[in-house]
């Protein structure tokens, strides 16, 4: 797995390459703890994104929850086939705001901010 | 051209006391799911791709439709949260909104069409229309670059529309709609099954008696469908698939939904039967059959359960008779105050029946306590539990009797307890905000592989790592 960071003025737009899963959630948790430091506003670019089970998805929800304590917020874009069937059966998309593209959730982060 | 269809959950909430579990453009209307006749009219009208958004789940839908290859065009789907408006679902999908004209069915609506008549009608308009009746509508939109741009309150109304929308807004219009249809005008759409005469669809593998069976049309009778003998179907009944009438009964100007049974010399008139529920559509009364000879669901999965408990049995043996002579030794020499056994009531299914279950307290981390744990000896006395059938082997993580627990299982789609379990395999506890996930990721993905997977790694974890588990639990 590999986690870019870029930003968008007060926007971290955080694409994950590859799989998130047991292996490496913890390392995924790390690493948005560390963007923390930057920002609260992230886009969670899901593009690239091949596989998610239970617990990558469970680092994702902890990655909202300390946003949301600091205020901020995470937007899920470009969320693919079979991590989206995940996000189906465990209902996480009530939590999440799903867009199908980066730009759009850009536009519609900044109106919250 | 493109058309997104988005029904929010308000307006499918009446299906929830009548068709629970069943997903809005999935419900049968003449044995044909309601977005299949969409997806009818967007073939009609050039459309090449549809975006279907949910705001719940439903696996059987997305396995009915896949990619819409049947249909020639291209089916995505995308996820909405409750409350989510129209405007915000433009916006969220605004990639596939932007640069084709584009078609919104919005609302649980059901679209009058002909399907003989070349509607084309969306490659007349030059600007944008809507044809609307209440809180549902159809828009049409024509390319733009930026759909965060569309003012849905702007549209103009078509009054010249070649079709029409009828609300599904409770259970006498479903039943209307489909009366309506099945008798003024059932060729206006493509209808399921073999038709070799007016007024007759008739599926695959029906079985029947024509000597002994009589049918009256117009009458609809999808696949895998059993009538027997002396049973009178018809006028304007639909059965749906995987149906059993038994003996002497009477079916008249009644649907029959799939999956469903009916007993013997009973008389149906007017209704809608859906599983074990018997529901009058002119009231909206709906009772439930709890006498199963009477009316009731068709248990598809009755023999892989039997052979599922039977395999989790047969393991359970082989680790009662592995683990003996560990637990009768830790039973002479191993007995410490720090193990504490206790017997908690557990919910044991579902419906929240509770069984007491032998649980070991482990107070403090000591060389007893360890190897207790390593060697997994607190599993041993549920592994009897799994003879009986209580239990797995390996299953939903067993949840204590309180409040939080009942809510648990009430949220999860099915409940086996089992000795082992994925949360458990995960050092993931019921306060854990993760737990909820890995248990409906478990139901979801369990297969005997990944139960294998989960005893072997909980084993092999404790055996390696007894530290970790104890603090854990402690």
């Amino acid at each position: 797995m590999k986690v870019e960071l870029t930003k968008q003025g007060e926007i971290g737009i955080l694409k994950t390459i590859g799989r998130l899963d047991a292996s490496n959630e913890k390392e995924f948790k790390e690493k948005f703890q560390s963007y923390l430091a930057e920002t609260v506003y992230f886009i969670m670019d899901f593009s690239e994104l091949d596989f998610i089970d239970s617990t990558g998805l469970g680092a994702v929800i902890s990655s909202l929850k300390k946003a949301t304590e600091m205020d901020g917020d995470i937007y899920i874009a470009n969320l693919q086939d079979k991590p989206r069937m995940l996000f189906e059966i465990t209902r996480a998309y009530k939590i999440f705001e799903v867009f199908d593209d980066v730009e759009t959730a850009i536009l519609a982060l900044k109106k919250e901010i | 051209m493109k058309c997104l269809v988005y029904c929010p959950v308000e307006h499918s909430e009446w299906m929830k006391d009548f068709f629970p579990n069943i997903h809005p453009y999935f419900l049968k209307i003449l044995n044909k799911p309601l977005l299949e006749y969409y997806i009818d009219f967007c073939v009609l009208n050039k459309i090449s791709e549809i975006r279907v958004v949910k705001s719940s789940t439903s696996k059987e839908m997305e396995n009915y439709f896949r990619d819409g290859m049947q249909w020639g065009l291209d089916i995505s789907y995308n996820l909405a949260r409750p409350g989510d408006s129209l405007s915000k679902i433009i916006l969220k999908n605004s990639s596939f909104c932007k640069d084709s004209d584009l078609l919104i069915i919005h609302g649980l609506c059901f679209l009058n069409f002909k399907k003989d008549n070349n509607i084309n009608f969306f490659a007349k308009q030059d600007e944008n229309r809507k044809v609307h009746s209440a809180n549902s509508a159809v828009y049409f939109f024509k390319k733009t670059k930026n759909p965060a741009d569309i003012d849905l309150i702007k549209i103009i109304e078509d009054a010249n529309a070649e079709f029409s929308i009828t609300l599904l807004n409770g259970i006498k219009s479903y039943y209307d709609l489909s009366t309506d249809i099945f008798m003024n005008r059932p060729d206006d759409y493509f209808l399921p099954g073999y038709n070799n005469e007016p007024g007759v669809y008739i599926g695959r593998n029906v079985i029947y008696n024509p000597n002994s069976v009589t049918l009256k049309k117009p009458i609809m009778i999808g696949d895998n469908v059993q009538i027997r003998d002396n049973t009178l179907i018809g006028p304007n009944s639909v059965l749906g698939n995987n149906i059993i009438i038994d003996s002497s009964s009477t079916i008249i100007k009644s649907i029959i939904y799939e999956q469903s049974y009916i007993g013997s010399d009973l008389e149906v008139n007017e209704k809608i039967v859906f599983k074990n529920h018997l529901i009058n559509p002119f009231t909206g009364d709906s009772i439930e059959i709890v006498d199963k000879f009477f009316v009731s669901s068709i248990e598809k999965n009755i023999i892989s359960r039997s052979v599922r408990k039977m395999a989790h049995g047969f393991f359970a043996l082989i680790l009662i008779i592995l683990y003996f002579l560990p637990y009768l030794f830790f039973l002479i020499f191993g007995r410490s105050k720090y193990i504490k056994p206790e017997r908690k009531e557990c919910y044991i299914s579902k419906d929240k029946k509770l069984k007491k279950l032998l649980h070991w307290k482990i107070l403090r981390s000591t060389f007893k306590s360890r190897m207790f744990i390593r060697f997994s000896m607190d599993k041993y006395p549920l592994y009897f539990e799994v003879l009986t059938g209580n239990l797995l082997l390996a299953g939903n993580c067993i949840l204590p009797k309180n409040p939080s627990s009942s809510k648990l299982i009430s949220k999860m789609p099915v409940y086996f307890p089992g000795v082992f379990d994925f949360p458990g395999m995960l050092l993931s506890c019921p306060d854990d905000d993760e737990f909820e996930i890995h248990e409906i990721y478990y139901i979801h993905n369990t297969n005997f592989k990944m139960n294998l997977r989960i005893i072997k790694r909980t084993l092999l974890g404790r055996l390696f790592s007894a530290r970790r588990w104890i603090k854990n639990e402690l």
